[in-house]
């Protein structure tokens, strides 16, 4: 199923949670929804449910309009299905009650052998008969999702359906759900606050902030190639380094960048952390601060002109704070304007 | 906003809607419409419809005898008397009662003033003692109930009693009088006292004995509980109660007396019957009259009432004075006079008792 | 812009009939009260009503409701927290002995209550021991405490089994001691449970004549009755208690919205804490609950018993099967009707729009407004509008519901908050419309709760005296009007099987309904 997202607004008195989204989600595809706390995308998701009016624009399935400023379809029309954060399963069912709740179409025997099936691909065949409150979170988690699969939606939104889980668990139960949803086929919305998580699973993501759509593409994209600093800063630590941009090349406190693309003006250069390398012919800073990561040593350093930067190392490094570095950074990098960078 | 206001709108649309609708209705309207209700309503023969102001358990035998003999079917409504006139006078014409039978003067008169009752016929009529006759034409005294004063013997002695209810406000019997100013039949007799002595006598009478810390309680009965249990030692009830208690539990330590001959304490109040001006069932409304002031009836409430009898003609319980003594021992007075309630409440009110 | 509540027009019009049926139904006997009101001249309105007797007896009105409430809450809620958060033994037999005082009538439990006093009172013909006979203040604020705090004990045991114990776990770990962490984490957290029961206690106590009848104990209702035949004169005072209680609900609105209503987000796994042990405690605790049955369950239930063997059995079981049938034909659909009228009322008050406020308000004062006027009230409307109900049982019925409506709302509101939205999303998201959430996921899931507010509606329907009196239709005589028609002649030993068929049925429905209820969770 396509989704179709218009000109979408999203209303709540005076407050403006969506202000004019538009959003197209293909057949099949995984598009990961992220912004900060408020930016919209809950409103996105719950406006595709159904479960709030759009006060303007429009949302359609496939080519179906099913709410523009005046018409709405009622959630239950729209076969839509939906994870809740929270799962909310119904208190007063059985797990496999629970499943069953969307088939009631199916004859008596086929709705039983499908919530077999369903308890079965979650590994929950023997808590069939446990009430929600006897689960736990992740069996809560597994039994929403089946739920949710059951009637077979076309498209499947998912508020945070793994933020609830401790993160032990989490990977694991992440991946499960994933190979069980790519071997439907279908089209899949979610919301996540862990960008590792959505980089892991979305083929595209699309970045809010304030109702608004900062950026949307391909997770390597997003991060590779932001349009703005605050694309940047969200999906991950980052040196945003300020210069003068004069086509291929931009001069900084770094020194003498090589740019990935053309660019004049004051620009900001896109350096994370794991792009330094220690150079003896590159700008001498000082080592204020270090942290062993395991798989990286984090450094924080500052150059001889103040500026503040964060550096990842190998761990064969045993720079100490005090110790003087040469830092270079290898290769092309992207630039954002420099404006809302202090 | 405008949503929830345009709600509220609705509600009060609704309300007005049924509220205005029967006040808009022409007079004549709203007659016809009655007599249509009426019509189609309770008026199948062979029935009767009687409010009830008296304790029902107690009079249900003489109305089933009743219902035996004439073969028609009595439905009844009982509570309070005070209560069942109010529900009269809010049911208005409209009421399906035929029959109100009251177990005070007060309720009937109330009914009677609200223009409710027709004029009792001559035929059910009878001759009833010149004690309990009032002159309205709206209604028939059916029993005769004695006020007195009950008193517990091991809290004082025969010699000390007051002669007067009157005496009562005396210092002697401080915190010793049990009374019930809520009670109807209390109403009444502080409604004669009024007629009797003057609104200024009376209310000092009533300052008085609430300054003497008398003990209020709801009604008579508990009077007469209070009295064997020793709460007090002096009340003022109605005279069937104790009766009532001793018939189950004869040693009950409680005994009663009139005051001094013609005392106002004295009073004897009567329980009465009229027929409203609508009754669907008035030909039965008539029998039921009758048959409540027959011998039949009237020796009932001598012998399982303990009240007194109406007629001259039936011989009143030998528990009680008897009959014969009544007109020497109560207070000469009017009884139509009993029927301004209003202004008995709003003396109590005022002193403070209600 | 204002879409805030997106009401689907299919979803929202059931929810709303209902509602604005509540409201005029309410508004019919409060109308009433204010024409009759009107209708009393004003110099002498005021002069009545500024008296000094009236200041008394507002103030008696107003002491005697605080200490029912103080003391009734005082009771219930170390009793509720007894069965729900310790290992004390026997606590279902507890709950029971805590729930089955809503079965006794007022007037049973106040002649009871006096009959253990004074020289031929119960004390002196069992113990030896002559105690003066309860009256007054005491005897009444007494009387009423002890057959009106299960209601405190049913709202706090429910916020009981709500708490979450982290919250506990979380001061503990802080250094709060389990003292501080009752009155710092737990008590706060009872303020919703305790108003709600307050509201149902003190309105009830405002409107009580029975209790305060017997026990010589004057305030406003009181004065309401005696004023009985003077309209004008009774209507202002009606149109006094309904002040008194719209001033009431306006301060637990106030009190309400000034705390942040508990955010509750699902049902999730309630874990239950570790019960604190009580140790040696439980023999001095159970002697102490003894006790309270003793007075609150034994005492009335015994007298009764008492009164029965007195009478020798004389009674005729026709009538008193009748008036059985006569107290389940007013009941069974009235409680019916209230619960069905409950549901989309509590539902629109979760929703927190001003009609549902209104509608919620409305609720509460149908249950303050003296009975008396609310009779009179439905017999004029009645007689104006349809004369044809006014002899059949919908009226009655309909009179109940506007009277005890708040009562089978109450387990409602303190439920309804825990279902969360989510909930009806996701039944919505499997495709049922807003009738299909209703009926397969609400109303299961809110079973207890209905089973209960169903419970506590019948039990006062089958005690309710006034209503049943003047509404029921001709030659109805229910069970409380015929014990009390009896007792109210002492008459006692007649009095006996009524009270005692009432008393039979109000437990066996309670423990029907109750069960139902459990059956769900």
């Amino acid at each position: 199923m396509k989704l179709t997202l218009e000109q979408l607004r999203v209303c709540y008195g005076e407050t403006v949670a969506l202000a004019g989204l538009d959003l197209e989600v293909a057949s099949g595809e995984w598009l990961g929804l992220l912004g900060p706390s408020g930016s919209g995308k809950t409103s996105a998701l719950r406006a595709i449910a159904g479960f709030e009016r759009a006060s303007g624009g429009r949302v359609l399935l496939d080519d179906d309009v099913v709410a523009d400023g005046r018409t709405h379809r009622p959630p239950e029309r729209r076969g839509v299905g939906f994870v809740f954060q929270e799962f909310a399963l119904f208190p007063h069912l059985s797990a496999a009650q629970n499943i069953a709740f969307g088939l009631r179409h199916l004859p008596k025997d086929a709705r039983a052998a499908r919530v077999k099936r369903l308890l079965a691909r979650v590994e929950m065949a023997e808590y069939a008969d446990r009430a929600p409150s006897a689960l736990s979170g992740g069996q809560q988690q597994r039994i929403a999702l089946a739920r949710a699969l059951a009637p077979d939606p076309p498209a499947l939104l998912m508020d945070e359906p793994f933020g609830s889980l401790d993160p032990a668990l989490r990977g694991l139960v992440r991946e499960r759900v994933v190979e069980a949803l790519r071997a439907g086929g279908r089209t899949v919305v979610f919301i996540s606050h862990d960008i590792h998580e959505a980089f892991a699973i979305a083929d595209r993501i699309a970045l809010l902030r304030d109702g608004v759509l900062q950026q949307i593409g391909a997770p390597e994209e997003l991060y590779g190639r932001p349009t703005s600093a605050f694309v940047a800063g969200f999906l991950g630590p980052v040196n945003l380094i300020p210069g003068d941009a004069a086509g291929q090349r931009m001069s900084t406190a770094l020194g003498d960048l090589r740019l990935a693309h053309e660019a004049r003006g004051p620009r900001a250069a896109v350096v994370r952390p794991h792009m330094f390398a220690i150079d003896p012919g590159g700008v001498a800073v000082t080592v204020e601060r270090r942290v062993f990561r395991g798989d990286r040593v984090e450094l924080a350093v500052r150059s001889g002109s103040g500026a503040a930067w964060q550096v990842d190392l190998p761990t064969s490094s045993d720079a100490r704070p005090g110790d003087t570095l040469r830092l270079a950074v290898a290769g092309a990098v992207w630039t954002v304007p420099s404006d809302g960078i202090v | 906003m405008f949503r929830t206001l345009s709600y509220v709108g609705w509600a009060l649309l609704l309300l007005a809607g049924c509220k205005s609708e029967p006040v808009e209705k022409a007079p004549v309207e709203k007659a016809e419409a009655n007599a249509e209700a009426k019509a189609e309503e309770p008026a199948k023969p062979g029935e009767l419809v009687v409010y009830v102001g008296r304790n029902l358990s107690l009079v249900k035998p003489l109305i089933e005898k009743f219902e035996k003999q004439t073969g028609i079917t009595v439905k009844t409504r009982d509570g309070k008397s005070a209560e069942l006139a109010a529900l009269l006078v809010e049911e208005g014409d409209k009421t399906v009662a035929d029959v109100f039978w009251a177990q005070d003067v007060d309720s009937l008169a109330l009914v009677a003033s609200k223009g409710l009752f027709a004029e009792v016929p001559e035929g059910v009529k009878f001759e009833a003692s010149k004690l309990f006759t009032g002159r309205s034409p709206h209604w028939i005294p059916l029993s005769g109930r004695a006020r007195l004063l009950a008193y517990n013997p091991k809290k004082i002695v025969a010699s000390d009693l007051p002669k007067s209810i009157l005496d009562l406000a005396d210092e002697k019997y401080a915190g010793q009088v049990g009374w019930a100013p809520s009670n109807a039949s209390f109403q009444t007799f502080v409604t004669a006292l009024r007629a009797a002595k003057g609104e200024a006598a009376a209310e000092a009478w009533l300052r008085g004995l609430k300054d003497n810390g008398a003990k209020t309680y709801a009604k008579n009965t508990p009077i007469i509980k209070a009295l064997g249990a020793e709460e007090i030692a002096l009340g003022l009830p109605n005279h069937y109660y104790l009766l009532r208690q001793k018939a189950t539990d004869a040693d009950f330590p409680v005994e009663q007396t009139f005051f001094a001959d013609g005392d106002i304490g004295n009073l004897i109040n009567v329980s009465g019957a009229g027929i409203t001006k609508g009754a669907g069932n008035r030909a039965n409304a008539e029998a039921f009259l009758s048959f409540l002031g027959g011998k039949e009836a009237q020796q009932y409430f001598a012998d399982e009432t303990f009240e007194y009898p109406v007629r001259a003609d039936v011989k009143g319980n030998a528990r009680l004075v008897p009959l014969a003594d009544l007109p020497r021992i109560a207070p000469e007075l009017d009884l139509d006079k009993l029927g301004d309630r209003e202004g008995t409440l709003a003396l109590l009110q005022k002193v403070g008792l209600l | 812009m204002n879409r805030r509540f997106s009401l689907r027009p299919l979803g929202a019009l059931p929810l709303y009939l209902p509602a604005l049926a509540v409201v005029a139904t309410v508004a019919i006997p409060v109308g009433f009260v204010a024409l009759r009101a009107s209708e009393a001249s004003w110099a002498d309105a005021s002069a009545w009503l500024l008296r000094s007797r009236t200041a008394e007896l507002l103030f008696n009105t107003l002491a005697l409701g605080a200490t029912v409430v103080i003391a009734a809450s005082a009771i219930a809620f170390p009793l509720a927290w007894l069965v729900t958060r310790t290992d004390l033994r026997g606590r279902g037999a507890v709950t029971l002995a805590a729930i089955l005082p809503l079965a006794i009538p007022g007037y049973v439990m106040a002649y009871a209550l006096r009959s253990l006093g004074g020289p031929l009172g119960a004390g002196q013909a069992m113990f030896g021991l002559t105690f003066p006979r309860l009256d007054g203040f005491v005897g009444a604020a007494l009387a009423l405490t002890l057959y009106n705090y299960p209601y405190f004990f049913l709202t706090f045991r429910a916020a009981f089994e709500r708490l979450d114990p982290a919250q506990a776990e979380a001061a503990r770990a802080l250094g709060a001691g389990p003292g501080r962490v009752l009155l710092t984490v737990h008590l706060p957290r009872f303020v919703p449970a305790a108003l709600a029961g307050a509201l149902v206690v003190g309105l009830y106590v405002l409107g009580d004549f029975g209790v305060v009848s017997l026990m010589r104990f004057d305030t406003l209702s009181l004065a309401l009755y005696a004023s009985w035949s003077r309209m004008e004169q009774g209507s202002l005072l009606a149109l006094m208690l309904i002040g008194l209680t719209v001033f009431l609900l306006l301060g637990e609105a106030w009190i309400t919205a000034r705390r942040a209503r508990g955010a509750t987000s699902g049902l999730g796994a309630a874990r239950r804490p570790r019960p604190v042990a009580l140790g040696w405690l439980n023999a001095p605790i159970w002697t102490g609950i003894a006790a309270l049955v003793l007075l609150s369950v034994i005492t009335p239930v015994g007298t009764t018993i008492h009164w029965m063997a007195e009478g020798a059995a004389h009674f005729d079981a026709g009538e008193l099967a009748a008036a059985a049938a006569d107290s389940l034909r007013a009941a069974l659909p009235a409680t019916a009707l209230t619960v069905a009228l409950a549901l989309p009322v509590a539902w629109l008050a979760r929703r927190g729009t001003r009609l549902a406020r209104i509608v919620e308000r409305a609720a509460q004062l149908g249950y303050a407004i003296p009975s008396l006027a609310l009779a009179l009230g439905f017999v004029v409307f009645a007689l104006r509008t349809v004369p044809s109900i006014r002899e059949t049982l919908a009226l009655l019925w309909i009179a109940y519901a506007a009277h005890f409506l708040m009562l089978a709302m109450g387990p409602l509101r303190g439920t309804l908050p825990l279902l969360s939205t989510r909930h009806e999303e996701a039944a919505r998201s499997l495709g049922a419309g807003p009738l299909g959430v209703l009926w397969r996921v609400t109303l299961p899931a809110l079973r207890g709760a209905l089973a209960a507010g169903a419970a506590l509606t019948l039990l006062a329907i089958l005690k309710e005296l006034p209503l049943a009196k003047l509404l029921a239709p001709l030659d109805s005589r229910p069970l409380a009007v015929s014990a009390w028609a009896f007792a109210d002649e002492a008459l006692f030993a007649d009095a006996a099987p009524y009270a005692l068929t009432l008393l039979g049925i109000s437990a066996f429905s309670v423990a029907a309904v109750l069960r139902m209820g459990r059956e769900a969770t």
